[in-house]
């Protein structure tokens, strides 16, 4: 695995130092990588993320690096093995989107959308669609802070094509 | 996750961030909503505006087959959906129609159903919505057969070498397709072993397509019937709906496997007893599937399934060992894909069957252990599964 260390720089002018194996799970910067022959002491310059938002990113990326490491070196782990790990990941992801407020993980969303780092944005989705899950459009609302829009016939409308889902 | 919610975390996301959710651009959101069951999605559309009209631009998910039960008595006009991916939830329709117990549901497409009444009418019935669609009565027929009331409320059918005064029409291989948006329509059906019939939408009578005789089953996808007739010869057909009349393509004509063996073996392997169905795959290859009949001695290998249509020609039927990560729907004639977190099984056929004390409930056959089992996640004693269908809700309503 190469050791190689590459920079990132946010919109905020924070600067990170990142495993380049890892900043490859970014397919924006794998291209570049691969394209422009990053320049080793130059920092990429990513005007979308802000710095806070960009540390979450690598944060994410090092650690899905090394359980990409772990699977080559034991290839013959059992199955219990591969579970247990599974759950470990699992549970590190968890704790990951556990830790943020539903302002940053929006913000992580855009950032992971913008370096095109898919299974980060599978990771989000799935944990925003988590807190919508088997509630009430007004308990959404008040989770998401979105204001109701519709007028009261809209909204009465929309219910009753399908009032069956709200029983 | 809990601890993001505290009322405290909301006060900080109003003001600047307000509303920022509902501007989620519109492939993130679809991600969401793609990751809902039927009916969180259904919920998420009334949020608000944004989002509900990005759940009308949202692409099909993967669809996942509902059972819908339909009431026992006269009194109850609602059904009782079952999602296999929220195991321990029923869910209840609206009152739908009056009499509806009356109505013997005979096929579906998405969530609409084709209903047959005690006078062998049919009309079509939005599931969710409860919007009705009448078709013709099926005494109006345009071809040779002809088909009148008579006076105590049963049919004369008149052929030209027959006729056949009958309590009840025989209405087999019924087959509805309908346009979410525009509501078009063609429902097909074989009247006995005679003719295959359809109406399309604006249509007030019954169209006899000629040569359709021996009609076994039928299905139909995009514009296209494909149908299976009892017969040894060209026994799989296809029909170009596009047009304004159907035209048959010739260029997918086969003899059955097994008929150059001689006769007699033909009779013995290959038509007695055995239920024929096709079924269309996600990828719209059409499969021919045979179930042996369930006896004494057929407890293993059930099912035998080839593939009879692909966008590329095939020189002969194929037989299908697997069908990898899709499960079969035996009695509504689809694949559909599998996983675990579905709630289906993979490389497996559900069908409606008999075994032992189950009568007319829904088993599930593994095609690589060839074994069968019933349907574990459906306690289904207090409901009446001998009238259950499966249905794949659709997503734009």
């Amino acid at each position: 695995m190469s050791s190689n260390m590459i920079m990132l720089k946010s919109s905020d002018g924070a600067s990170f130092e990142i495993e380049e194996a890892a900043a490859r799970k970014s397919k924006i910067i794998a291209n570049m990588i691969e394209v422009e022959c990053v320049d080793e002491d130059k920092a990429i310059p990513l005007q979308n993320v802000t710095g806070n938002i960009l540390a979450l990113v690598i944060e994410y990326c090092n650690k899905h690096i090394v359980d990409d490491d772990d699977d080559v070196a034991t290839e013959e782990a059992s199955e219990e093995e591969e579970e247990a790990k599974k759950k470990k990941v699992d549970d590190w992801e968890a704790e990951f989107m556990n830790s943020m407020s539903l302002e940053t993980m929006f913000e992580l969303l855009l950032a992971a959308n913008y370096l095109n780092i898919k299974s980060l944005i599978d990771l989000v989705c799935q944990t925003i669609a988590n807190n919508i899950k088997d509630k009430t459009p007004e308990e959404v609302r008040k989770i998401f802070s979105i204001e109701n829009d519709f007028t009261p016939e809209e909204e009465e409308e929309i219910r009753k094509e399908n009032a069956w889902a709200f029983g | 996750m809990e601890k993001n919610h505290n009322p405290n975390s909301h006060e900080c996301l109003r003001g600047d961030a307000s509303n920022f959710w509902s501007d989620l651009p519109l492939d993130l959101l679809n991600s969401v909503f793609q990751r809902l069951s039927f009916a969180n999605f259904q919920r998420a559309k009334a949020v608000c505006s944004s989002w509900y009209s990005a759940s009308r631009q949202s692409p099909k998910k993967n669809q996942i087959p509902w059972l819908i039960l339909f009431p026992k008595n006269n009194n109850d006009t609602s059904c009782t959906l079952f999602n296999p991916e929220e195991k321990d939830k029923l869910y209840k329709t609206k009152d739908l129609i009056v009499d509806f117990a009356k109505n013997v549901c005979i096929a579906t497409y998405g969530s609409w159903l084709l209903m047959k009444d005690h006078r062998y009418n049919l009309h079509i019935l939005n599931l969710f919505t409860g919007e009705k669609i009448n078709l013709p009565p099926v005494e109006s027929q345009l071809g040779m057969t002809k088909i009148e009331r008579t006076l105590d409320d049963g049919f004369r059918i008149t052929n030209i070498s027959y006729i056949l005064e009958t309590k009840g029409i025989v209405i087999r291989s019924p087959v509805l397709w309908i346009d979410e948006k525009t509501k078009d329509y063609v429902v097909l059906w074989a009247l006995e072993n005679w003719c295959v019939v359809y109406a399309k939408k604006g249509d007030n009578l019954w169209n006899q397509i000629p040569g359709t005789l021996f009609c076994v089953h039928m299905v139909y996808k995009d514009h296209k019937l494909y149908f299976l007739r009892c017969s040894p010869y060209r026994n799989f057909r296809i029909f170009d709906f596009s047009g304004e009349i159907p035209r048959e393509n010739f260029e997918y004509s086969f003899i059955e496997p097994g008929f150059q063996l001689g006769p007699r073996r033909i009779i013995s392997t290959s038509w007695s007893g055995c239920e024929r169905k096709l079924v269309l795959t996600i990828t719209g290859d059409v499969l021919k599937v045979v179930r042996m009949p369930s006896g004494r001695r057929s407890r293993t290998k059930s099912f035998r399934i080839f593939k009879v249509y692909s966008s590329e020609l095939l020189k002969k039927h194929e037989q299908v060992d697997s069908l990898g990560d899709e499960a079969m729907l035996f009695d509504l004639g689809v694949t559909v894909p599998a996983n675990e977190i579905d709630g289906l099984n993979r490389n497996s056929i559900y069908f409606k069957g008999t075994l032992g004390k189950n009568t007319n409930a829904i088993f599930v056959f593994n095609l690589e252990t060839q074994k069968m089992e019933p349907l574990r996640q459906l306690d289904c004693s207090s409901l009446q599964l001998s009238s259950a269908r499966w249905f794949l809700p659709s997503f734009t309503h």
